[in-house]
C-alpha cells in the first residue's frame, strides 16, 4: 500500500458515513533494505563473554572439594610410582632393594605415605558417595534410597580389608 | 509491595549496555523489602521506581518457566525463589548466568543452549518398524520411572552456570541437553538412541563432563544431571563396544 492512493475500503466507509481519517505517509522499507546484511550493518549487540580465570576451582567450596577430589589420585599415583620403582629395585638385586626399603625410612617418602593414605580416604569416600548417580536400583514404582548403595560399598571395603588383614596376618 | 516493608536492602546489579557501557559493571539499588519479597520482586521494583531500563527475563514467578535464572551472591538461583529476607541485610549481588554471553544487564544469549539441544534430537522417534498407529503408546508407571526425573528439566540453565566445563570446553553440550537425550533414552516409547549417539558420543559431547556435580547442586528440580550425564557415559561406551564387537551394516556416520 503506498501513500495517496486510497484505500478501497476509506471509499466504503466514507459512503456509509465513517469520517475520513488522515492517515500519514508511512515509507515502507524496501526490500532491499531489509537484507541481512543492512541490519547487521544496525544490529546494536555487542555480547561480552565473561573471562574464565585459571584459578576458577578455589572460587567456591564446591569446586575446591572437586579440585581435591581429582588432587588425591594424583598423590595416590605418586605413591603407586613408590612402589613401582621398589618392584623395579627387587629385580635390580638386593643391595638396590635394600636401598629402596632404607628410603622408605625417609621423612620424605613418610610424609607421602600419610598424605597417600589421607589421599586414598578422600579418593574412596567421594569414588563410594558418586556412585549412585550410575548404580540406580529400580524398585517397582521408586529407586532404592541412594544411601543404600553408597553402604553397600562400605561394606565390600570393609569385608575386604578383613579379607586382605586375616591374609597378611597368617603370613 | 504488599505487605509490612521490614527494611531496605542494596541490590548489587551488574548492568551493561553494549551501545552505552564498554564493559559489565556494578550498580546498587536500595530496595524496600517485606517479608515475601521475591529477588525477582526486587529487581521489578527496582524497574519501576529506580531505573526502567534495567533488563531481565522473567515470567511464571513460579519455578515452573525457567525464565528469571540469575546468580545471587555466587550462586546460581532462581529469582522468582529465593526471597530478600534471606540476603538481609545484604548487600545481595545479582548477576546474570556464569559461563554465558551477557546480551544486556542480567540477559544472556540462549543460542548455543537452543544448537546443543536441537543437535541431541529431543522428541519422541517412533520405531521405523512398528509406529505407533491407532492404539498409541503404553507405558507402565515403572517405565515412567525410568526417565520421569530427567523430564523436570525446565531449561533455566542454572546448571551451565554452575558447571565449569560450560566455560573451559568449547562446544560443549552442557548438563541440560544431554539431560534432554537421556530423558528421550529412556523412553520406553522412543527409537531414536542411536540418532542421538552421534553428538552425544564426542569430545565435546557428553565426554567434556568432568562430575564435577555442581550442576546437580542448582538445579531447582530436582533433576540430578550428573547422574544422567554418568549414566549417558555408562551407556555410550557400551555402545561404543558394542559396535566395535558386533558393527551394525553401515555403521553410525
Amino acid at each position: 500500500m503506498t501513500a495517496g492512493e486510497p484505500a478501497p475500503r476509506a471509499a466504503a466507509d466514507a459512503a456509509a458515513g465513517v469520517p475520513a481519517v488522515a492517515v500519514p505517509a508511512v515509507a515502507v522499507p524496501a526490500v532491499a533494505d531489509m537484507a541481512p546484511e543492512a541490519s547487521a550493518a544496525r544490529s546494536a549487540r555487542r555480547p561480552h563473554h565473561p573471562p574464565v580465570r585459571r584459578t576458577w576451582f578455589l572460587a567456591t567450596g564446591a569446586y575446591r572439594a572437586y579440585a581435591l577430589r581429582e588432587a588425591s589420585s594424583v598423590v595416590v599415583g605418586l605413591f603407586v610410582l613408590n612402589l613401582v620403582i621398589g618392584l623395579v629395585s627387587a629385580h635390580r638385586g638386593v643391595d638396590a632393594f635394600t636401598r629402596w626399603v632404607e628410603l622408605q625410612r625417609s621423612p620424605a617418602v613418610v610424609a607421602l605415605t600419610v598424605v597417600a593414605l589421607a589421599m586414598a580416604v578422600v579418593h574412596a569416600i567421594t569414588w563410594f558417595r558418586a556412585t549412585p548417580a550410575v548404580i540406580r536400583v529400580r524398585r517397582g514404582r521408586r529407586h532404592l534410597d541412594r544411601r543404600w548403595v553408597v553402604l553397600a560399598h562400605y561394606l565390600l571395603l570393609a569385608a575386604f580389608a578383613v579379607v586382605v588383614l586375616l591374609w597378611l596376618g597368617r603370613s | 509491595m504488599s505487605g509490612e516493608v521490614l527494611g531496605t536492602i542494596t541490590l548489587r546489579v551488574q548492568r551493561y549496555r553494549p551501545d552505552v557501557d564498554e564493559a559489565p559493571h556494578l550498580v546498587d539499588y536500595a530496595v524496600p523489602w517485606g517479608q515475601d519479597t521475591s529477588v525477582l520482586d526486587a529487581l521489578t521494583w527496582i524497574k519501576d521506581h529506580l531505573d526502567p531500563t534495567l533488563a531481565f527475563r522473567w515470567s511464571c514467578r513460579m519455578a515452573i518457566c525457567g525464565s528469571c535464572g540469575f546468580v545471587l551472591n555466587g550462586t546460581p538461583r532462581l529469582g522468582c525463589e529465593h526471597f530478600v529476607r534471606d540476603y538481609a541485610p545484604g548487600p545481595l549481588v545479582v548477576e546474570p548466568l556464569a559461563n554465558l554471553a551477557v546480551e544486556r544487564d542480567l540477559v544472556v544469549d540462549l543460542e548455543p543452549f537452543l544448537a546443543s539441544l536441537e543437535r541431541v534430537r529431543p522428541w519422541l522417534a517412533p520405531d521405523p518398524d512398528d509406529p505407533p498407529g491407532e492404539t498409541g503408546n503404553r507405558q507402565t508407571p515403572e517405565q515412567l520411572l525410568a526417565y520421569h526425573d530427567y523430564a523436570m528439566c525446565i531449561d533455566c540453565l542454572l546448571c551451565y552456570a554452575a558447571c565449569p566445563q560450560v566455560a573451559l570446553a568449547p562446544d560443549f553440550l552442557g548438563p541440560a541437553a544431554i539431560t534432554a537425550a537421556v530423558r528421550y533414552d529412556k523412553d520406553s516409547r522412543d527409537h531414536g538412541n542411536g540418532d542421538r549417539l552421534p553428538a552425544l558420543d564426542r569430545e565435546d559431547g557428553l565426554w567434556a563432563c568432568t562430575f564435577v556435580g555442581a550442576c546437580s547442586t542448582a538445579c531447582p528440580k530436582g533433576v540430578d544431571p550428573a547422574a544422567a550425564i554418568q549414566q549417558a557415559k555408562a551407556a555410550t561406551a557400551a555402545a561404543w563396544a558394542a559396535e566395535f564387537l558386533l558393527p551394525r551394516r553401515g555403521g553410525r556416520s
